[in-house]
C-alpha cells in the first residue's frame, strides 16, 4: 500500500520537495499525522487536500497508488 | 489522469494585450452574440513591509487546474445563455503591470455575460489550484496567502 503524496505552493518549501511516498495508510486523517510526525512544520499551515485531483475531506479513504495533493489557499488570477 | 480532451487553459508569462483584440476580432463573424464581458487581472506593486512587488510566479496544479477551468465554463454554460466563454490564465511570471488572467465571456444580451462573468471570476478565485509568489523589487520572494 503506497500513496504518492505531491506538494504545491509554500508547503513544497515547508516540506522542502515537491512529492514523496507514505507507506501503509489508508485514510486521509492517518496520512496527515503521519505527514505531520516527519514534517511538524505543517502544523502551522492551512491546506486542503485532493485525492486523484478530486477535492476530499479528513475522513476519505485512500487505496493503493492514489495521488494526494496538499494545497495552501489558493490564490489565482 | 489526463486525457486527450483536456484543454490547456494556462499561457505562459504575461498575456498579450494584442492577443485580446486579436480574440475579440474573432467573434466579429458571430452575429449572434450582442454583448462581450470581459474581465483582465493585472499584476499590483502592492507594497509590503517597505518594499514593492515587481512581478508575480504563478504556480499551479496544472492538470486538475484545467479540469476545474473546465467545469466552471461548463457550469456558466448551464446557468445562462451564453454563446461562448474563453479563459486564459497566466503561469510562470509576471511582471508588475502586465495580464495574468482574462475572461471573455460572450451572450445575446449584457445581462447574462454581465452576470456570468462575476460568477466565473469568483469561482477561478476560490476553486482554482493556482498559487502566487511575489517577487519584491529587491528579488525576495514571498508566497501570497490569501
Amino acid at each position: 500500500m503506497q500513496i504518492n503524496v505531491i506538494f504545491f505552493g509554500v508547503l513544497s518549501d515547508v516540506v522542502g520537495k515537491n512529492m514523496l511516498t507514505i507507506q501503509d495508510t489508508d485514510n486521509m486523517t492517518d496520512l496527515k499525522r503521519k505527514l505531520i510526525t516527519n514534517y511538524p512544520d505543517l502544523i502551522d499551515y492551512t491546506y486542503r487536500m485532493a485525492v486523484n485531483q478530486q477535492m476530499v475531506e479528513d475522513n476519505h479513504r485512500l487505496f493503493d497508488n492514489d495521488i494526494v495533493a496538499i494545497m495552501p489557499p489558493f490564490a489565482g488570477g | 489522469m489526463r486525457t486527450m480532451k483536456d484543454k490547456n487553459y494556462f499561457v505562459q508569462g504575461a498575456i498579450d494585450p494584442v492577443f485580446i483584440g486579436e480574440q475579440i476580432a474573432t467573434h466579429n463573424s458571430n452575429h449572434g452574440i450582442g454583448a462581450h464581458s470581459i474581465f483582465l487581472g493585472q499584476v499590483r506593486a502592492d507594497e509590503k513591509v517597505g518594499k514593492h512587488v515587481a512581478g508575480i510566479e504563478y504556480s499551479a496544479y496544472r492538470d486538475m487546474a484545467n479540469k476545474v477551468f473546465a467545469k466552471i465554463r461548463e457550469e456558466a454554460f448551464e446557468k445562462w445563455p451564453l454563446n461562448c466563454v474563453h479563459i486564459f490564465h497566466s503561469t510562470g511570471l509576471v511582471k508588475t503591470g502586465e495580464l495574468s488572467l482574462f475572461v471573455f465571456c460572450s451572450s445575446g444580451h449584457r445581462k447574462e455575460s454581465i452576470k456570468a462573468m462575476e460568477q466565473i471570476v469568483e469561482d477561478i478565485k476560490h476553486k482554482v489550484p493556482i498559487w502566487k509568489k511575489e517577487i519584491m523589487e529587491d528579488e525576495s520572494v514571498r508566497w501570497v496567502q490569501d
